[in-house]
């Protein structure tokens, strides 16, 4: 599976993902007012060279995202992407298209995108702390805009040889607009003692029921 | 007498998004906002208001600590603490404190219900 975690360890971080983001998409799809399709995630254990290439294959180029640090039982940056050309369409998303009084210019573009991340990613990361019952101290979130060989950077902390991170992807899509989004975490696995612990400690109960 | 309401929010968006929402349920609501838990206080020396709802995760302070500042300087205005981030710490804390607690994004009937329609 992975030399960080037990196979059921493994599961149980793509079925708290799984929540987490399920409620990050019950959100989005209350704001949207429509469907929001969500694909299966992917977890992998990577280097940081191997997290680079995974972007670049993977995203499109030119993409506007918030990204949000989050430290306690485990700690990384999480991030919400979009391709740059539909900033536009998130405004409309964020605050609907019927007969705003405002002028939408760039700083409302930067602002709507920071509060789509804001409630995407807090509801996310705030639901699986809940569910294990472990704070989480979350910064507040920033926007900002990069390709897809910058954004290891952008999202790792350390940047040293030896550091391995959790990538977690998952991709959903606002099927009328067509609006795909991508949510990405990326966590280090290196700097986090307490992360294996807690799903420890999570699945131990559920044993003894 | 309309009912008075202040938003604090440092997100822009968020205040448009709730204002909006509000507005809806009741167009006759004054609403007035403030960017930051300093900017609430500051507005509040020379406003009345019936009803604040607070964001949480803001810049400098959190909207528990204000709220704490203004259960004890304006007791009589009613707090609600909306906020995206959920974690159970925070709600029971507000819970706790006499502040109502709403999840971002609002739902409209929860709006309705704080605002009493």
């Amino acid at each position: 599976m992975c030399d960080f975690l037990s196979e059921d360890e493994f599961d149980l971080v793509v079925e708290l993902m799984n929540i987490g983001v399920g409620k990050s998409a019950a959100s989005l799809s209350q704001i949207a007012n429509e469907e929001v399709i969500l694909n299966v995630p992917m977890l992998e254990f990577l280097s940081l060279e191997e997290a680079a290439r995974a972007f670049e294959d993977r995203l499109p180029n030119s993409l506007t995202g918030v990204r949000q640090s989050f430290s306690g039982f485990f700690s990384g940056k999480a991030a919400l992407l979009f391709p740059e050309s539909r900033s536009l369409d998130l405004v409309n998303v964020m605050l609907g298209e019927d007969g705003l009084d405002v002028e939408v210019d760039a700083e409302l573009e930067e602002e709507a995108l920071s509060e789509l991340g804001n409630i995407l990613l807090n509801n996310c990361l705030s639901t699986i702390s809940n569910m294990l019952d472990k704070p989480l101290n979350t910064l507040l979130p920033d926007t900002f805009h990069t390709n897809p060989s910058l954004l290891t950077d952008q999202l790792v902390t350390r940047n040293d040889s030896g550091t391995v991170i959790m990538l977690l992807k998952i991709d959903f899509t606002l099927k009328s607009r067509d609006l795909a989004g991508h949510l990405v975490f990326v966590i280090d696995l290196t700097e986090n003692g307490s992360f294996k612990s807690t799903l420890q400690d999570y699945l131990k109960g559920l044993e003894e029921g | 007498m309309p009912l008075k309401i202040l938003l604090v929010d440092d997100s822009k968006v968020s205040r448009l998004a709730l204002s909006k929402g509000l507005r809806k349920l009741d167009d006759s609501l004054e609403i007035c906002e403030a960017a930051s838990a300093d900017a609430a206080e500051l507005l509040l020396k020379e406003k009345t208001v019936d009803l604040a709802l607070i964001d949480y995760n803001m810049p400098d302070r959190n909207g528990l600590e204000l709220a704490e500042v203004l259960l004890t300087s304006y007791p009589d205005i009613k707090l609600t603490l909306v906020t995206a981030n959920i974690q159970d710490t925070i709600r029971d804390k507000a819970v706790s404190m006499g502040v109502d607690f709403i999840a971002k994004p609002a739902r409209p009937e929860e709006l309705a219900k704080v605002i009493g329609v």
